[in-house]
């Protein structure tokens, strides 16, 4: 019965509001265009759309925005409409406005929050509203002050509420109590008036400010960690914002501001206001305060770039609303650090036509270009299409031309996933991006890629023979053994030796440290040993062999050393000094062995 | 001392004065052959106007900055001789004893933390200067009770934020100190129970 009448109400005032929502556009720009907002009439409708503690909410995946009617008639904010759908267009228009926007704030909040970090969103949603709130207020003068005002919770709400209502009061001039609770202590007043300045200095570059506003709630969330969104919970309309599948791009790079911006804003001088216009001289008092203060860039040794690890990615990732299993979002991560390694797209010059030849019938796998497969032909094979499976394209031939026909070499990976090396879902395993910049390069370039996660004796994984597929490779490489102490080079009797002759050239590729040496002593299969094995395989797959290892100095290249014997037997072996190397190994490899091919 | 026959000054009109501050105002003050104001004239101009005395020659001494650390109350001083020209403050005599003491000494606090030419720049400091200037002459801007001034006035007053946050900063300091303390103390005492265990 009461649900009918919340419900009737909630109609009646649906009018009322539709007819606001050009207004609240025009507030921000005559050209604004977002979707129509969905009034949500009853409790059913509000679950159905995920909206819960809060009376209204925005989500950038899809730039909708969502009000309960039914809530604003029980908070008494009818007459608010314009005030309202403005703020939500405010969250689209100017802060956090995109997915990418959004996780950099949080990036920022995080960073501010050391120990508090779950309440990135939190604090996030509370910073972004005051941005907006007093854009409006001055600008469109709107009556936000109003509109908190019936907000205002009839119990003592605690320390943080009271900073963030002075805070309000401080931008718009307001007197003490109009929107605050209770007696204020001079520290929260000094942090509020910290608040506005920084709310106000930052209003454009709003990203900035960010790690100045978390460093400012910091204490209040320590003290009040436990009960830090009372009173907040029908205002927090933007913590679930990024909330989606569609996970940013060029959140795996640290961004310097990240560090430099997480500065505490009692130490900030533009915001404190205090320049000390004669401290240079010594003749203002305590100057050691102010010389412990961070200088900034100068600190931190020059612009480097940096990279946040795997885990600290994901974590931001979830904290952003991106709903994706972890290993994709780790899959996400390498591939993100990987691509500025990659070869560029090969393009190929055509100099002479040639008819095409129409010759059988290829399987068609994943990851080739779906444009290429013969429905007809799949059809008849199977009226039950299962891609990759019973998907068939047509394979053609070519007339002979006069330019020399070029193909890339196919690719076998070998990684070492012994015990020694780290597990890229915890920390960032350089093999691991290498493999990543090296596959994605040949995938680039056309070839086909095997790759293999080797930790022996003990585990070893791998692709299901050569493959075209981004995903599956990824899947693979991002993967984790830990067991054994090497690459197994029984590996390439299985997959080079044991198989028939390869359609095309294979290149091998092995990343690994010292232990490979042992292994290749280790190693008896009969009456063949490792090295054996490796030099075999070298001259059966045709396309070359390389061993990338992290040795130690003594390792040396002179007549009678393992790493000459290795280099005898058909590998050439690059030594690198640290895992790290071992990406700028993999990029100059990608480019000499796959730029050149695939530029024709 | 505020005079009941005065017409309450409006907040807006001197803001907007501050903001319009001739250049000559902020001009160097003169320091023995540097510089091209002098700001005691400046002062005993004012005060003239206001209906008050002549400087004597120690006052005089006063407003001319001995060193580098006094150019910033020295500009400071002469922006506010700027302010008090208007048409609000002139010929009112009962102005002129306060102003020469907020001339003189009242200021001070204001001229350690921030540069003068911020009170001409910065719209949150202009508010502020003004509100100082007339919370010492006993004047509320109009439309505002004592209450309201001082509130605003409190919400703005950079002084008394440099106290807090020096104060605030300080806690966090010892509290840091505290639990360095605490750590080391653990530490200490598992390495005598360490030791012990070894003699024993």
């Amino acid at each position: 019965m009461i649900s009918d009448q919340g419900h009737r109400r909630a109609a009646e005032l649906l009018p009322a509001w539709q007819g606001a929502w050009p207004a609240a556009l025009a507030v921000w720009s005559r050209f604004t265009r977002l979707p129509k907002p969905r009034f949500l009439l009853d409790e059913a409708a509000e679950q159905a759309e995920g909206l819960s503690g809060s009376f209204a909410m925005i989500r950038l995946n899809d730039h909708a925005v969502l009000v309960s009617l039914r809530q604003v008639i029980e908070l008494g904010l009818e007459r608010f409409a314009t005030e309202v759908l403005a703020h939500e267009v405010g969250h689209h228009v100017l802060a956090p406005a995109d997915l990418a926007d959004n996780a950099r704030l949080l990036a920022r909040l995080r960073a501010g929050l050391p120990g508090l970090r779950k309440h990135a969103p939190f604090v996030g949603n509370l910073y972004t509203d005051l941005l907006i709130n007093d854009r409006l207020a001055r600008d469109a003068e709107l009556d936000l002050a109003g509109l908190y005002q019936a907000l205002k919770p009839k119990d003592n709400p605690g320390k943080l509420w009271n900073l963030y209502m002075r805070i309000y009061e401080q931008l718009w001039s307001l007197p003490s109590g109009s929107l605050t609770q209770g007696r204020l202590d001079p520290t929260l007043r000094a942090d509020a008036a910290l608040g506005a300045r920084l709310i106000r200095v930052h209003a454009r570059d709003w990203l900035e400010g960010a790690g100045r506003f978390a460093g400012l709630l910091y204490p209040y969330l320590t003290r009040e960690a436990a009960k830090a969104h009372q009173g907040f919970g029908s205002l927090l309309d933007a913590t679930e914002a990024g909330s989606g599948e569609q996970a940013p791009d060029g959140l795996a790079e640290i961004d310097e501001a990240e560090i430099t911006g997480s500065l505490d804003p009692r130490d900030d001088p533009a915001l404190t206001g205090i320049d000390r216009p004669d401290h240079a001289q010594g003749d203002a008092p305590d100057d050691k305060a102010h010389a412990s203060a961070p200088a900034g860039r100068e600190t931190l040794g020059g612009r480097k770039r940096r990279y946040r690890g795997p885990l600290d990615y994901t974590e931001l990732m979830e904290s952003a609303g991106v709903k994706a299993p972890r290993k994709e979002l780790v899959m996400r991560y390498y591939r993100e650090l990987a691509r500025r390694h990659l070869i560029p797209f090969p393009s190929r010059r055509v100099e002479q036509a040639s008819d095409p030849l129409p010759e059988g019938l290829d399987s068609w796998d994943l990851g080739e270009p779906l444009a290429a497969v013969d429905w007809l032909e799949s059809m008849i094979r199977s009226p039950r299409v299962l891609p990759g499976l019973t998907t068939v394209q047509r394979g053609y031939g070519e007339s002979p031309g006069t330019e020399p026909e070029r193909r890339p070499v196919d690719l076998y990976l070998g990684i070492d996933c012994s015990g020694s090396m780290a597990n890229p879902e915890r920390q960032l395993s350089y093999p691991v991006l290498a493999g990543t910049v090296v596959a994605l390069s040949a995938l680039r370039a056309g070839a086909r890629v095997m790759a293999c996660l080797s930790g022996e004796p003990g585990e070893f994984d791998q692709t299901h023979g050569f493959v075209r597929g981004e995903a599956e490779l990824l899947q693979l490489l991002t993967g984790y053994l830990g067991t054994g102490y090497a690459f197994g080079i029984g590996r390439l009797q299985a997959a080079i030796l044991d198989q028939p002759p390869p359609k095309r050239a294979v290149h091998l590729l092995v990343i690994s440290d010292a232990d490979l040496f042992r292994m290749l002593d280790d190693y008896l299969d009969g009456a063949r040993d490792g090295w054996e094995v490796a030099e075999q395989a070298a001259l059966k797959a045709g396309g070359g062999a390389t061993a990338v290892l992290n040795l130690p100095y003594e390792y040396s290249r002179e007549e009678g050393s393992v790493m000459a014997r290795l280099e005898r037997i058909g590998w050439q072996v690059h030594q690198v000094s640290s895992q790290e190397q071992m990406v700028g190994f993999a990029r100059a490899f990608a480019r000499a062995t796959y730029h050149r091919e695939g530029a024709a | 001392m505020s005079g009941s026959n005065m017409q309450a000054p409006l907040l807006d009109s001197l803001t907007r004065r501050l903001a319009e501050t001739p250049s000559v105002f902020l001009a160097e003050p003169r320091r023995g052959r540097r510089g091209q104001l002098e700001v005691a004239a400046l002062v005993t101009d004012l005060l003239l106007t206001l209906g008050g005395d002549l400087l004597t020659p120690t006052q005089a001494t006063a407003h001319t900055p001995r060193d580098k650390g006094e150019r910033n109350r020295a500009r400071l001083v002469a922006i506010c001789c700027w302010l008090l020209h208007d048409e609000t403050f002139r010929q009112r005599p009962e102005l002129a004893s306060p102003v020469e003491t907020l001339l003189q000494s009242g200021l001070n606090e204001l001229a350690v933390l921030i540069d003068a030419e911020r009170f001409v720049t910065d719209l949150e400091r202009r508010e502020e200067l003004v509100r100082r200037v007339l919370d010492w002459l006993g004047l509320c801007p109009a439309g505002e009770s004592p209450h309201q001034a001082a509130d605003r006035l409190g919400a703005l007053d950079s002084v008394e934020r440099e106290r807090v946050l020096r104060a605030t900063r300080a806690r966090q300091e010892a509290a840091r100190a505290r639990q360095l303390k605490k750590q080391m103390q653990a530490r200490q005492a598992r390495e005598a129970a360490a030791k012990a265990n070894r003699e024993w």
